[in-house]
């Protein structure tokens, strides 16, 4: 089956910067893709150059099958987009900006706009200038301007920018509901815990270069764990520890962690092995080191525990 | 022409909502009506004075007829038409990039050449309504003031001249798009608007006005006396040829220039 996206050794150049340098990705059907980096990563530039707003220097993105190309109309027709944050004009209404989106995506179905305005809860705004929304309500607009049509593929660049927590909750449901309905959603995000939550696969970019890929399995087995424990006698639940073979340190707050594999996946043993030496734990705890942390690591930022 | 027809609603729902478009009519409307005060002073010079309309010490040239309005109508579009029909084009396009909505043009079923052909469009039909207003408010503001001299095929023969001169003025203003798009926003093709006015000027000046896009307007209105009215061919060609340079090298940045 052709993959929904395809980029091979996709690379975009501004003078001496290397913005985007040899990505190859692949995104098929109905998978939400998290697409993940700092700023200056390559995001953007990538998710332009999906778009056809950029040529690219060497390589080539295509979307089902077809390579990119501003003149192809008709692939077009089946991508919704949000980039960089939303705009929209704002001397027309939430109503007639969507309207313009109706106009030129040729959308017959009048009620169409009053679906995505009842799915995004932007009734109560509708006659209201653009240029007068929050921050969170033009985001709701950006993502009602891309989800408005029968779209198969969603190119999201920070689409939860602005929202507050409740607004990024319902647009994460909507989302997964959307790729349960068999949407390709390519969702680019600084917020990891976001990411994490809904992207089925994970591209790590970096200096313009896809550095990893991973689905949410090989991310559980590359994430750390680590085994926190504290008892009424640290100093002897350590020598403890330390005496059953395994490397402890002790953190800022005074707990010790125990990252050994032996210790992570059983921590009942150790429990065990503390109550029978006379310093029961006070704290057991496995902790799994998240997206974010996981993904500053890789990068080798401090802040991710990097080694 | 279904793409075309529903991208020319788009633009001038944009247009007609804006700020700018009342802006457009107040100030072409309120240049008009001061021309007609001109000829009020003209026409009775000691009434104005009395009335501190114009210092005591002014001198003022020129004959209160329909004839003389019309003229001053003619320039006031050849030359006020280069830069208000430049400030239409620098924000039909200038404000995709300032309202950062540009993105949003650029992957859509619809060709980006189809939204930039209806740009000009808008922008045509936009200078036209000024023109149908300068001379509304023109032909109000005469009949207000009395002017002397009217008559049927004296106001056809300067409808004519007022329509093309407007005309020359929006086609040779259709560059102003390319440089608001390359710029992606307002400064450089201000700049541009300005440039070409004040190069003007001086190539009318040298007597090569005929040849320069920009100035031939203002010396087809009859701003330069009549014996420089009468352009040749060459003229109109070469407004021409700006036109259709202006609105490619728009449509064709718009398809290859990296949008980033």
């Amino acid at each position: 089956m052709t993959s929904v996206i395809r980029t091979e050794n996709l690379s975009k150049n501004y003078g001496w910067l290397k913005a985007v340098d040899g990505v190859s990705l692949t995104v098929e059907k109905g998978e939400i893709y998290g697409f993940v980096g700092v700023n200056g990563a390559g995001k953007s530039t990538t998710i332009r150059l999906l778009l056809g707003m950029l040529t690219p220097d060497k390589g080539a993105a295509y979307l089902f099958g077809k390579k990119v190309s501003p003149d192809k109309k008709d692939l077009w027709k089946k991508v919704g987009y949000v980039v960089e944050g939303a705009s929209a004009y704002p001397d027309l209404t939430v109503d007639e900006n969507l309207q313009v989106v109706c106009s030129l995506r040729q959308i017959s179905d009048k009620k169409a706009i009053d679906r995505i305005i009842a799915k995004l809860k932007l009734d109560p705004y509708r006659r209201k200038k653009a240029g007068k929304l929050s921050t969170g309500n033009l985001q709701r607009l950006g993502l009602a301007k891309a989800l408005i049509h029968k779209q198969e593929l969603l190119i999201l660049d920070e689409p939860t920018n602005g929202l507050d927590p409740v607004g990024i909750v319902e647009i994460r449901n909507f989302l997964m509901e959307l790729a349960e309905k068999g949407i390709t959603i390519f969702i680019s995000s600084h917020i990891l815990s976001e990411i994490s939550k809904m992207a089925k696969r994970i591209g790590i970019i970096h200096e313009g270069r896809l550095i990893q890929e991973l689905d949410k399995v090989q991310l559980e087995k590359l994430r750390k764990r680590r085994l926190l424990v504290n008892s009424r006698r640290p100093a002897e639940a350590k020598r403890i520890l330390v005496q059953s073979g395994l490397r402890v340190l002790e953190n800022e707050e005074g707990n010790l962690e125990v990252e050994d594999e032996s210790a992570t996946g059983n921590p009942e043993k150790i429990a065990v092995k503390l109550v029978e030496s006379g310093s029961p734990p006070t704290l057991l705890k496995v902790e799994e080191e998240d997206l974010e942390s996981y993904f500053l690591r890789l990068i080798g930022i401090s802040g991710g525990d990097t080694e | 022409m279904k793409k075309l027809r529903t991208a020319i609603r788009v633009e001038s729902l944009k247009a007609v909502r804006s700020k700018i478009f009342p802006i457009t009519i107040g100030f072409f409307s309120f240049i008009t009506a001061i021309l007609g005060l001109m000829m009020l002073i003209l026409k009775d010079p000691e009434l104005a004075r009395n009335t501190g309309l114009v210092g005591a010490k002014a001198q003022l040239i020129g004959e209160a007829d329909w004839s003389s309005y019309f003229t001053f109508l003619a320039l006031a579009l050849a030359i006020g038409g280069l830069v208000g029909y430049g400030f239409i084009a620098t924000w039909l396009f200038g404000r995709e990039f300032s309202d950062d909505t540009a993105k949003d043009l650029l992957a859509l079923p619809v060709s980006r050449s189809i939204i930039i052909l209806a740009k000009f469009i808008v922008m045509f039909f936009w200078t036209i309504l000024l023109f149908l207003i300068v001379v509304g408010v023109g032909l109000i503001a005469g009949n207000i003031v009395a002017i002397e001299g009217w008559s049927r095929p004296l106001f056809y023969k300067f409808f004519k001249q007022l329509a093309v001169s407007s005309i020359m003025a929006m086609a040779s203003s259709t560059p102003v798009a390319f440089f608001a798009s390359y710029s992606r926003g307002y400064l450089l093709p201000m700049g541009y608007v300005v440039f070409t006015v004040a190069f003007s000027q001086i190539a009318v000046v040298l007597g090569h006005g005929a040849y320069i896009p920009w100035a031939i307007p203002a010396l087809y209105s009859g701003a330069a006396g009549v014996e420089q009215a009468h352009l040749g061919a060459l003229s109109f060609l070469i407004v021409f040829i700006t036109a259709i340079i202006g609105i490619l090298i728009t449509v064709l940045w718009w398809r290859y220039a990296d949008h980033s």
